[in-house]
Formats: structure tokens, C-alpha cells, sequence
């Protein structure tokens, strides 16, 4: 077998696996399949995911059912205003060994897991919640002085509410970028309800069994970043970037009008990568512009900030990078026939 | 990466060695496409360019209209031509790249880039680049170009349908005779009536040159023939006629001359006929200064600024007619030219007849064109004859003294109409002494206000013509009509040397200075009404009496704004009340 051969079939088992997975969670969740595939996909792509809705649509249930399915170690940190750093990352404690000596071992916190949910995240301070900044980018923990690392895959979950906002501490734009994906939980639709009133009321329980694990997530993972990116597609995520930018010429009238700072580098890494995933599930070998304007609103949408404008007229930010978007793929250079 | 990166081109066939085969297959399927669009581009850009050109030819035709410049058919042929096949080349001779076409061949048949990836990144040697070349081969290679890249025939089709639409309504619409002027129209089909006669001379030249001549003969006709075609065209005006007829009568004299010097004249005979000719050019130059007269805003150049017709000019004191002497226009006359012109006036004054009288025009178009003939002062004379009749005999009726006109007077000027006849006879004013005949027969049974309306009917005749000998046996004349168009006539034909009179002949206009004097006006007034407003900040820090301190206000609104921000964006402020903050900070800034 040739090495194309095995990568288109390295590729068709990816496929297939997603698929499976995807199938196992909606054993138990029921709709929502954009933010099902946005998570695995930003699972896959070794990112963090932020869930912004309503309690009570199937965030945390997610997570847990996700954690199930993938045979990792799971670990859920409730965040509240009087959660701190070290209830976190965990901490250095006394501890009486046999003989009676004393000494400090570390009691590794909540954050040393495989897939962690931070649920209401924005309830915690910002002390607390910059104790997630080191674990999400560099995958490691220092305390004391001492830097440990975090078990791969690590893959944090963070939701928020966004109608209670009385006594919540807003993320910081900085924390904000370091999730590769914000994905909106929508309502579910008549149908869905019922399905889930269904299989939550009655006697019979769903159940998830395993259908991946560890090594084979961090597989797929590799494999993700195997996929090549042509030159004028990458061309095409950078200048969606740089048309979040309201100082820049490429970035469209509304940009301009209701953004005060747009997306950083990171959002062209989710864009690329987030492609990748997208690119390999559609049976392909390449990344796609169509793929890039897909993932384009959970990849920016946290990434924008507006200004006062926007704020008081209550810009939807998913519009404005649709205006980007439109903006970038009308400047492409076509080929008049 | 710019736009440059779709130029650039892609090396699929360097893909690794366990896909050669389709990485081939990929290379080739991408050349027959990019041939394809080759072709295609050019046939777009040929298309625009067609457009174009003929957008041009539309151009010209407005130019044309407007008399800016007369248009040959042909040229609409290479303006629309000379783009068309210029852009065609340009696009032959410049082919998109590899990668150009694959984007385009994903976005036509929605392979996701997959052909342009794998151009892009075919040369990697990696497994899933490999993947990606095999991939895109497959969906591409079975294509067939023409399947890919359809001929559009509306969008490739209608820019030069419309430009040629514009372009036959351009030469079209203004020969509509619904959107011309009656003016127009009559000039028009008269023009069409000489080119039509300019043909017929031109085969009549032909018809009667001799082995001799027939060389030059053949040239002349075809210049005359093109002349025709020129009078029939859509821009021609009169006086573009007119100058048409002149390099023809020049090319026709040219032509005469080179027959002179292959007669065998002597040269005595030929300087005497040049002598002729010469002093027949200095009548017709004093013919054409008296016609100048008619113009009577040359009389106010002359210093006469009362004088704004006929008649005030007949009652002008001999001290101020004697002013007439220095206008340019009269300079040539002699003094026996001016004793008569002034016998004239003092008559037609002395009846004070002028203004009911209104001297016929033809009569003085015949007084002119006579003036170029050798009756010249006969005619003149024949002329104040008649004219002295009409007025005193005009003036009788007025006074009530000679109700009608007796038998013998109408006898006298039925013979001098006659007379007058006579003189124009075989001349370009043949159809004035018909007229003049047909008056003085019809003259018994008419009153003399019948009469004078007789004279006005003669108005629709040639002004002034001459003629031209071109061969031995034949002539033709080149006129033109007063106000009318272009004359054309057979002359007898029997001699050589007529007089055709050149457009630099005529007299031209002279330029006036004008002095003026400017001077600066002053005005008195204020400065600082409307200045700049000088302003000096005041901070007031808070008193000992427990007075607040007082900063401006445009000092603390960033801050203040800033912090509004703030809470819109991290707190739950329902929309209404945003947009109310947002109002009141706007507010305070526009202050």
C-alpha cells in the first residue's frame, strides 16, 4: 500500500470514527448537532471550547456524555465567586508520612483530567480564571514553583450564561482567546423536546458506552494537522482576519463602524484548523474555502470586540463576520471565462 | 500571498512517484482546460474590444453629427476591427496559469479546491498531498473542458449587440425625418439633387474626353463622384459642401492647367487668357464687395451706427456716404463705380421710396453677378434705369397722382425687363431672366404692387455662379445659391479659363481690439467680526468655603464614556436603555 493509499484510508477511519462518536453522543443528547461537531472538531484540533447559553439546553451533559464516549478522564469544576486558583490547579499540602516525617506533596486539582468542563465560568474571578490561562495554552501547571504537565488530549469545556449577568465576572479578552471555538447552544426545536422528554422521563435510561479512546483521539489528532492547506486558502482565512480589523482597508463598512479590535492570530489558527476537520469529514484531502466561511463564526465570534457603537445598537457579532467573510471572498481574484 | 499566488504556476507532475500516474493525469486535464479558457478569454476579450470599438464608432458618429469631423464608412470598420482582434491577440498571447484555471474549474463543477490544492501542493511529496493529487484527478480528469467551461453566449454577446445598436441608431436617428429641421431637410435633398448632377457631369466628362485628355478626364470624374458621394453623406452641411466643392474645383483646375500644358498653345494666347482671367478675378473681387453691401452691420464699422437699412441709407448726407469710400469692402472701386453707387442713393432718396420698395434681392444677386460679367456698368446702369422708373413711378401712385401705370410705361418696362433678360441669357441666371421675361409679359395685366410681389417670387433663384471651361467643348459651373445650396450648370463650354472664385477671396472679418481700463476698488471694513474664538481653559479646584472643584467637561467624557462602555458590555442593559445611553453620550460629544 502506497503512502496515498493509506492516507486516504487513515482518512476514511477518521470519517467513520467521527461518525461513531457523534452517534454515541446523541444517544443521549438530543439536536444540537452543530455544537456536537463543533466540540469534537475542537476537540480534534487540540482546542478549547466555550458554550454560551441557557441553563438547562445540555452543556454540561454534553461534556460528560463526550468524556464517556472518548474513555477519558473527566473532571467538572462548578465555578463560583469563591472558587480560588489553588481549588483549581490544585495545591501543595502537609502531609505525615509513616515515620512520621512532614512534608508537602502537591494535590493535583480538578485541572489534571483529560477533558475538564469549567461550567459558569464567568461566576469565578478573574484570579481564578486566569489559573486556566497556563493549562489551556501550554498544557501545564505551575505550582510552587513547579511546572507539571497535563495529560494529552487535554480539552477544556467552559460555559457561560449570557443572561445572568448580575455578579459574574465577564472573561477577559485574553482568556477569551485562548478558546478555539465559542459555539452558541441554541433553544431545541418542538421535536427535539419531545425526544428528550421521552428519554429523561421515563424508565428506561440512555446509555453511552465507549467508542474511542486516548491513543486514537490523539490520532485523529494528528492526522487533523496532516491535511494540507493550499497557499490561496490560507490567503483567504488570513484576510478574513485582517478583515475583522476595522483599521484595515479589506475589512467591510460595518466592521468599521462597530468593531474596535478584531480577531488575533489565534482565530487564523482556529479558522486553519477547524478547516482541516471539516475538510476530512466532507471525504477530502484539502482545505476548502466553503470550509473556512463554515467555521468562521465559532472560530471569530469571541474574538471581536466592539465598540461602543456596537455595543449600544447590539451588533450580533455573527453578522459582522459574515460581512467580513463576504468582503474577503468578493476580493478573491477570479478567472473571467 | 496576493493575487500574484493565482499566477503562479503549480508542478503537478513532481508529485511523489506512487501517484505519477495521477499527477498526470491531473497535469494533463488541467492543460486541455486551460486551453479551453484560453480560447474562451480570448473570444470574451475579442468580444469587449468589439464593443469598444464600436463605442468608438459611436464617437465618431457624435463628432460627425456635431460637424467635428467627417467619418468614412470604413473607419467605423477598423475602429470596431483594430480592438477586437488587438484584445483577441492579447489574450491568446497571455494564458492564465495552471492554477488560475484549476480555482476556476473547482468553482464551476464545486470540487471544493480540490484541483487547486493539488496543483498548489502536488510537488510536496507528502502522503495526504499524494491523497489530495489522486483525489482531485479523479474528479477532474474525466471532465471534458468543453463541459467545464460552457460557452456563455448572452454575457459574451451583449456588450457588442449593444454597442452596435448604439452605433446604428447613432448614424441612423439623425437622418430620421421626424428629427430634423424643415431647414435641414430642404438643405439635405438639395444636396442630394447636386450629387445626383455631379454624377451625371462626371459621366458626361468621361463621355466627351478625347484620347488626349482621357486620362485627366477619368481623374476628374472620380473626384467628382466622390464629391457626390461626399454631398450625399449624413454629416454634410452646406458648408462643408462648399468646401468639398472648392478642393474639387481646385483639383479640377489643376487638372485644367495640365491640359494647357499639353495643348499646343502659344504662350502669347495663353498669358493673354491669363490676363483675362485676371482682370475678370478683380471684377468679380468689386462684384463680390458690392454684394458685401447688403451686410449693413459692415456699414457700422464704417462709423454709420444709424444706419440700419436700405432706406437710412438712402437718406445719409453726401459727407457720410462719402464714408462708404473707406469701408474695406469698397476700397477696389473706382470713381466711376462710386458716382454711380452715389447717383443711386440720391435718387432712391430724393423718392424716399426705399422702404416700401424693399429692393428685390435678385436684383441685386443680378447686379452683382452682372458686375462679373463685361456689362458690367451696362447693367449697372440698366439697373438705375429701372429702379428710377419703379420709384417715380411708385411715388406718383403714392401721391395720388398716377393711380396705375399707362400703357407706355408698361411698355418701357416690360422692354427694359426684357433687356435685363437678354443680359442673363446662357448665364448661371437663367432661371432669374425667365422669371424677369415671365414678369414683363404678365406686367399689363398687373398693378405694380403685383408687380414687386412678382420681383419677390424670384427669391428661390441662384445668387451668384460662375463658370468654369474644364475641356474644349464642355463646361461646368460651381456656384452657390443665395442661401439656398450648392449650383451646379453646364456652361457653353466654349472657351477655356472661366474665373472660379476661391473661398480666401472673400472678404474675411477684421479684428477689433477693444480698450478698457480696470481699477482697484477699496472697501472699508472691520476684521475680527467673525474671527477665531480665544478660549483659555479654567480649572477651579474646590474652595475652602466647600465649593466643588470645576473641570471641563470634554476633560472627564472619555472617561465617563469609557465606563459606559464598560457596563453596556459586561452588564445586562436591556437594548432600549443602550441605545438611551448611547444618545446621551453622542449628546454630550456632538456639544
Amino acid at each position: 500500500m502506497d503512502e496515498a493509499t493509506q492516507a486516504r484510508a487513515e482518512a476514511e477511519r477518521f470519517r467513520q470514527d467521527f461518525a461513531t462518536l457523534r452517534a454515541a453522543i446523541a444517544q443521549m443528547i438530543v439536536g444540537m448537532s452543530e455544537v456536537v461537531d463543533g466540540a469534537l472538531s475542537a476537540l480534534l484540533c487540540g482546542g478549547h471550547v466555550l458554550l454560551e447559553g441557557v441553563p438547562g439546553l445540555g452543556k454540561t451533559l454534553l461534556v460528560r456524555t463526550l468524556a464517556k464516549a472518548v474513555d477519558l478522564r473527566f473532571s467538572r469544576v462548578q465555578f463560583t465567586p469563591d472558587l480560588m486558583p489553588a481549588d483549581v490547579t490544585g495545591t501543595n499540602i502537609l502531609y505525615e508520612t509513616e515515620d512520621g516525617a512532614r512534608e508537602f506533596r502537591f494535590q493535583a486539582g480538578p485541572i489534571f483530567a483529560n477533558i475538564v468542563l469549567a461550567d459558569e465560568i464567568n461566576r469565578a474571578t478573574p484570579k481564578t480564571q486566569s489559573a486556566l490561562l497556563e493549562a489551556m495554552q501550554e498544557h501545564s501547571v505551575t505550582v510552587a514553583g513547579a511546572t507539571r504537565r497535563l495529560d494529552e488530549p487535554f480539552f477544556v469545556l467552559a460555559t457561560q450564561n449570557p443572561i445572568e449577568m448580575e455578579g459574574t465576572y465577564p472573561l477577559p479578552e485574553a482568556q477569551l482567546d485562548r478558546f478555539l471555538f465559542k459555539l452558541l447552544v441554541g433553544y431545541p426545536t418542538l421535536e427535539q423536546l419531545a425526544t428528550i422528554m421521552d428519554r429523561t422521563t421515563t424508565v428506561a435510561e440512555p446509555q453511552v458506552h465507549v467508542v474511542l479512546n486516548g491513543p486514537r483521539v490523539l490520532a485523529m489528532m494528528r492526522l487533523v494537522r496532516s491535511v494540507p492547506i493550499a497557499p490561496h486558502v490560507q490567503e483567504f482565512a488570513l484576510r478574513l482576519v485582517l478583515a475583522t480589523h476595522p483599521d484595515q482597508e479589506s475589512a467591510p463598512e460595518s466592521v468599521r463602524r462597530y468593531v474596535r479590535y478584531g480577531s488575533s492570530p489565534r482565530g487564523g489558527q482556529a479558522l486553519v484548523l477547524g478547516g482541516k476537520v471539516m475538510a476530512l469529514l466532507d471525504g477530502r484531502y484539502n482545505v476548502a474555502v466553503d470550509d473556512l466561511r463554515t467555521v468562521a463564526p465559532a472560530a471569530l465570534r469571541h474574538r471581536l470586540l466592539l465598540n461602543f457603537e456596537g455595543e449600544a445598537e447590539g451588533v450580533a457579532t455573527d453578522k459582522l463576520i459574515a460581512d467580513a467573510v463576504e468582503a474577503v471572498a468578493t476580493a478573491r481574484p477570479a478567472l473571467e471565462v | 500571498m496576493s493575487e500574484g499566488s493565482y499566477s503562479r504556476e503549480g508542478h503537478p507532475s513532481a508529485a511523489g512517484s506512487a501517484n505519477e500516474g495521477a499527477s498526470t493525469r491531473l497535469t494533463g486535464a488541467v492543460k486541455r482546460l486551460r486551453r479551453r479558457v484560453r480560447a474562451l478569454q480570448a473570444e470574451r476579450r475579442a468580444a469587449l474590444g468589439l464593443a469598444a470599438g464600436l463605442g468608438v464608432g459611436v464617437l465618431l458618429r457624435l463628432a460627425e453629427v456635431a460637424h467635428l469631423v467627417q467619418v468614412a464608412p470604413w473607419w467605423y470598420a477598423v475602429a470596431a476591427a483594430v480592438p477586437a482582434l488587438g484584445a483577441w491577440l492579447w489574450a491568446f498571447l497571455h494564458p492564465p496559469g495552471l492554477l488560475a484555471v484549476a480555482a476556476a474549474a473547482d468553482a464551476r463543477l464545486e470540487t471544493k479546491d480540490r484541483a487547486a490544492s493539488a496543483v498548489a501542493l502536488g510537488e510536496s511529496g507528502d502522503p495526504m498531498a499524494a491523497a489530495l493529487v489522486e483525489d482531485a484527478a479523479e474528479h477532474i480528469a474525466a471532465r471534458s473542458p468543453r463541459a467545464v467551461f460552457q460557452r456563455r453566449w448572452a454575457g459574451r454577446l451583449w456588450p457588442p449587440a449593444a454597442a452596435a445598436a448604439a452605433l446604428v441608431l447613432a448614424i441612423f436617428l439623425p437622418q430620421w425625418p421626424a428629427l430634423q429641421s424643415a431647414q435641414a431637410r430642404t438643405e439635405r435633398a438639395e444636396l442630394k439633387a447636386k450629387a445626383k448632377d455631379f454624377e451625371r457631369l462626371a459621366t458626361e466628362i468621361e463621355k466627351r474626353s478625347d484620347r488626349q485628355t482621357a486620362d485627366l478626364a477619368k481623374q476628374v470624374a472620380e473626384n467628382m463622384r466622390k464629391l457626390a458621394r461626399d454631398l450625399q453623406s449624413p454629416g454634410m452641411t452646406q458648408k462643408r459642401a462648399l468646401v468639398e466643392m472648392k478642393k474639387t474645383a481646385k483639383q479640377i483646375v489643376a487638372a485644367r492647367q495640365k491640359i494647357e500644358e499639353r495643348s499646343p498653345k502659344k504662350l502669347a494666347q495663353a498669358s493673354a487668357e491669363l490676363t483675362d482671367v485676371a482682370a475678370k478675378a478683380a471684377l468679380a473681387q468689386q462684384a463680390q464687395r458690392l454684394r458685401d453691401l447688403r451686410d449693413l452691420a459692415q456699414l457700422k464699422q464704417a462709423g454709420l451706427k444709424d444706419v440700419e437699412t436700405l432706406e437710412q441709407l438712402a437718406k445719409l448726407p453726401t459727407a457720410d456716404f462719402e464714408k462708404l469710400r473707406n469701408l474695406p469692402q469698397l476700397k477696389g472701386l473706382n470713381e466711376e463705380h462710386m458716382r454711380r453707387l452715389a447717383e443711386l442713393a440720391k435718387r432712391a432718396r430724393a423718392a424716399q421710396l426705399y422702404a416700401n420698395l424693399d429692393m428685390p434681392q435678385e436684383l441685386l444677386d443680378a447686379l452683382s453677378e452682372l458686375f462679373q460679367k463685361e456689362d458690367y456698368l451696362k447693367a449697372l446702369e440698366l439697373m438705375q434705369a429701372l429702379m428710377e422708373k419703379l420709384a417715380d413711378r411708385l411715388k406718383a401712385q403714392q401721391d395720388g397722382k398716377a393711380p396705375k401705370l399707362t400703357p407706355e410705361e408698361i411698355k418701357r418696362l416690360q422692354a427694359e425687363l426684357k433687356k435685363l433678360a437678354e443680359l442673363l441669357k446662357n448665364t448661371n441666371l437663367d432661371e432669374l431672366a425667365k422669371q424677369l421675361r415671365e414678369l414683363a409679359e404678365k406686367l399689363s395685366k398687373m398693378d405694380i404692387e403685383e408687380l414687386l410681389k412678382q420681383l419677390g417670387k424670384c427669391k428661390g433663384c441662384c445668387g451668384f455662379g460662375v463658370g468654369l471651361g474644364l475641356l474644349p467643348g464642355l463646361g461646368c459651373g460651381l456656384g452657390m445659391c443665395g442661401g439656398a445650396g450648392v449650383g451646379l450648370g453646364v456652361g457653353p463650354g466654349d472657351s477655356m479659363g472661366k474665373y472660379v472664385p476661391g473661398l480666401q477671396d472673400l472678404p474675411s472679418g477684421t479684428s477689433q481690439r477693444v480698450s478698457a481700463k480696470f481699477s482697484d476698488i477699496n472697501v472699508r471694513g472691520r476684521f475680527g467680526d467673525k474671527g477665531e474664538v480665544a478660549a483659555t481653559e479654567v480649572y477651579v479646584p474646590p474652595s475652602a468655603k466647600g465649593e466643588k472643584g470645576k473641570v471641563p467637561y470634554y476633560r472627564v467624557l472619555p472617561s465617563y464614556r469609557e465606563q459606559a462602555e464598560d457596563a453596556l458590555r459586561h452588564e445586562e442593559v436591556p437594548p432600549e436603555h443602550r441605545a438611551r445611553v448611547k444618545q446621551y453620550f453622542d449628546s454630550l460629544t456632538a456639544q
